[in-house]
């Protein structure tokens, strides 16, 4: 047990000097790190699987600290734990610091009363059947784009112009599965101050797409002649909001403005359960030097410079999200929730 | 039990400490299920349907002075019976007795999670708090309150209160308001636009949750709806899930009759015989944001799942 958490430390130092993968990549290194810990924990006892359950919940803690804006990371870490206690809810052993009574989390459940007609199995068997669980959380992590990029077709018609904004993995891979099939543009706005959207402008092109790179400010005027909007997200949040790279509300706006359908293509393993109530619960600084390059403007004192880093896209704006498991409505996102976490994951910190 | 044992147990059961009309009448036909000397499902199914038009009807005399419409008895009768009818139909393999014994006890149990429901609602309701807000409220509900004094435990906020003509329960609102020394004002219901820009989030309870995410609440709330729209201003409803109704109104006309009457006029007019005076009104779905439910922090749209997983299975 005292190992463990210098084990936390390695692994987040790791993440540190890695930082050139993008949230898919520490995902996964995450989901590997989460299933070591657990081939490795005993399971000779209940008592070892509650001790599990708190050796996660302390290094889903660690990453929250360690990087409080990737909101995806932690997800993984409450997938894992649900995992767990979804097992232990098959054998009747009482995982939850809530009364098991109150665990219920539909109305069905309120009324009825819950069955308790589960047969019991032994601890080893249930070891067996949470890493083979967390196994296929790993495998869909490294599986998901490919699977969000299956449904391009269904999405993208010939002729048509479509409009992102910034740097996406998942977009990338969403646009490039179309290309040999069907003709069509792609207007890339380069998304200031980090100009993502010029790296994505080059890597689209690599694959033989219509590419032409705009400047943010032209988004309103060019988004008359656009089709679809097709944007990545750094998280979704539980009310079907998104939680973005700044400037990315912009674009939404004027999509709106226009009527043009706005689509997110991402991984569920964004989907977090916490609740955004205003711009700035999940929101971060940038360094000033990103946008200042006025030789001595630092040293007047009536200056600011502001670099927020996100943008909260509130869920009315968005007409679709493509994950690999579907296209879903922002509306519906409540219920993947109930069948991804368990509601004692939420805060963890709690 | 006859039906004025009936009337008189539910009477009791709304004074008792920790209840809402829904509760106290899932508790009232728990009692006529204990008290039954009935020995088939058939006859203690009539004797419940019996008992809930029972209720339903002393629900609506109080609802002329007290202006509570006895939806939420509906809510809670519907889901009652149709819990008594589903373990009923089990009698193949249990006997009579065992289930009603079962029935007794979850009924009881479900009659008393009031005070934990209302602690979990303050919980979740909290994380959209923040320093130096003010929030809107239309109506008197405990659910709203209860989350209000505990926001005001850790946050420093101001509460602008709705008079809620024509019971004027924003009064009543005001006093729990000063016992708990919050910060509030009083104002008037048609001064709600011209405060609207003001306010960080309106908050409402509901008289009943109907199956596409609208709510049923005191007349007015649409209003607010409408004009926290307007201002980009959340809208957040607070319930008790026991106050989801199957019902689906698509228009404010197709509300049932309970929710309308007509009461003398206030100032002296010859022209007028009565003021013809809405109880309630529907807010649809589309205005609001979220909503707070013991079941956890819902979109409108969950509503209707819900009620079907109840329902239909």
């Amino acid at each position: 047990m005292d190992g463990l958490p210098i084990r936390f430390d390695n692994f987040i130092r790791f993440l540190k000097r890695d930082e050139s993968g993008g949230t898919s990549e520490i995902s996964e290194k995450t989901a590997k790190f989460v299933l070591s810990l657990i081939k490795e924990h005993k399971f000779n006892k209940e008592e070892d699987v509650r001790s599990l359950i708190r050796l996660l919940t302390r290094f889903g803690r660690k990453l929250v600290q360690f990087k409080p804006l990737e909101i995806a990371l932690v997800n993984i870490v409450r997938r894992a734990l649900h995992i767990i206690r979804e097992e232990c809810s098959h054998i009747k052993l009482d995982t939850s610091p809530l009364q098991l009574k109150q665990r219920r989390s539909t109305l069905k459940t309120l009324i009825k009363g819950t069955d308790s007609t589960q047969e019991s199995a032994g601890l080893k068997e249930m070891k067996k059947r949470i890493l083979q669980d967390v196994q296929e959380l790993l495998d869909e992590l490294e599986a998901h784009m490919e699977r969000i990029a299956e449904q391009a077709t269904q999405h993208i018609h010939s002729n048509e112009v479509i409009l992102t904004f910034g740097k996406s993995k998942t977009v990338e891979n969403f646009l490039s599965h179309v290309r040999g099939n069907r003709k069509f543009e792609v207007l890339v706005a380069e998304a200031a101050p980090g100009l993502q959207g010029q790296l994505m402008c080059k890597t689209l092109a690599e694959h033989g797409i219509d590419t032409t790179l705009i400047a943010d400010n032209s988004v309103f005027a060019l988004m008359s002649r656009v089709n679809k909007v097709i944007i990545g997200t750094d998280a979704l949040m539980a009310n079907g909001g998104l939680i973005t790279k700044s400037g990315c509300y912009g674009v939404c706006l004027a999509a709106q403005a226009h009527s043009v359908p706005i689509l997110v293509t991402c991984g569920l393993y964004k989907l977090s359960p916490l609740y955004p109530f205003d711009q700035d619960t999940f929101n971060d600084s940038l360094s000033p030097a990103l946008v200042s390059c006025l030789p001595g403007a630092e040293e007047s004192k009536y200056l600011t410079i502001s670099v927020p880093a996100f943008d909260y896209i509130p869920p009315d704006l968005i007409s679709l999200y493509i994950t690999d498991v579907g296209g879903h409505n922002p509306s519906y996102l409540y219920r993947l929730l109930s069948e991804y976490y368990s509601p004692e994951d939420y805060d963890l910190n709690s | 039990m006859d039906s004025e044992q009936i009337s008189q147990k539910f009477r009791e059961n709304l004074e008792a400490p920790n209840t809402s009309p829904a509760h106290a009448s899932i508790r009232t036909l728990t009692q006529v299920i204990e008290a039954s000397t009935e020995q088939t499902v058939q006859g203690l199914s009539k004797e419940l349907e019996r008992a809930a038009s029972i209720l339903y009807n002393e629900a609506e005399s109080r609802s002329k002075i007290l202006g509570r419409t006895p939806l939420s008895v509906i809510a809670g009768c519907d889901m009652f019976r149709h819990h008594t009818s589903k373990t009923l139909a089990a009698l193949d393999y249990d006997d009579f007795p065992k289930l009603k014994a079962k029935l007794v006890e979850r009924g009881y149990y479900l009659s008393e999670t009031r005070p934990a429901f209302l602690q979990k609602i303050a919980d979740m309701a909290i994380c959209c708090f923040k320093d130096n807000q003010s929030v809107l409220v239309h109506g008197y509900s405990n659910v709203v309150n209860r989350i209000l004094v505990k926001a005001a435990e850790q946050f420093h906020i101001t509460v602008i209160v709705t008079e809620c003509r024509p019971f004027c329960e924003g009064y009543i609102m005001c006093e729990e308001l000063k016992k708990h020394n919050i910060q509030f004002t009083l104002i008037m219901d048609n001064a709600v636009a011209s405060v609207m820009d003001g306010i960080d989030m309106v908050m409402v309870g509901a008289e009943a949750v109907v199956e596409s995410g609208g709510v049923i609440n005191r007349i007015g709330t649409y209003g607010i709806g409408l004009i926290a729209k307007f201002f980009k201003k959340p809208l957040y409803v607070c319930t008790e899930s026991l106050k989801f109704v199957r019902m689906f109104p698509l228009s404010q006309r197709d509300l049932p009759e309970c929710t309308k009457s007509t009461c003398p006029p206030i100032q002296e007019c010859k022209a007028v015989d009565s003021i013809s005076m809405t109880v309630c009104d529907l807010t649809p779905p589309e205005l609001i944001s979220l909503m707070f439910t013991d079941l956890g922090i819902l979109t409108p749209s969950a509503i209707s799942d819900e009620l079907i997983m109840l329902y239909n299975q």
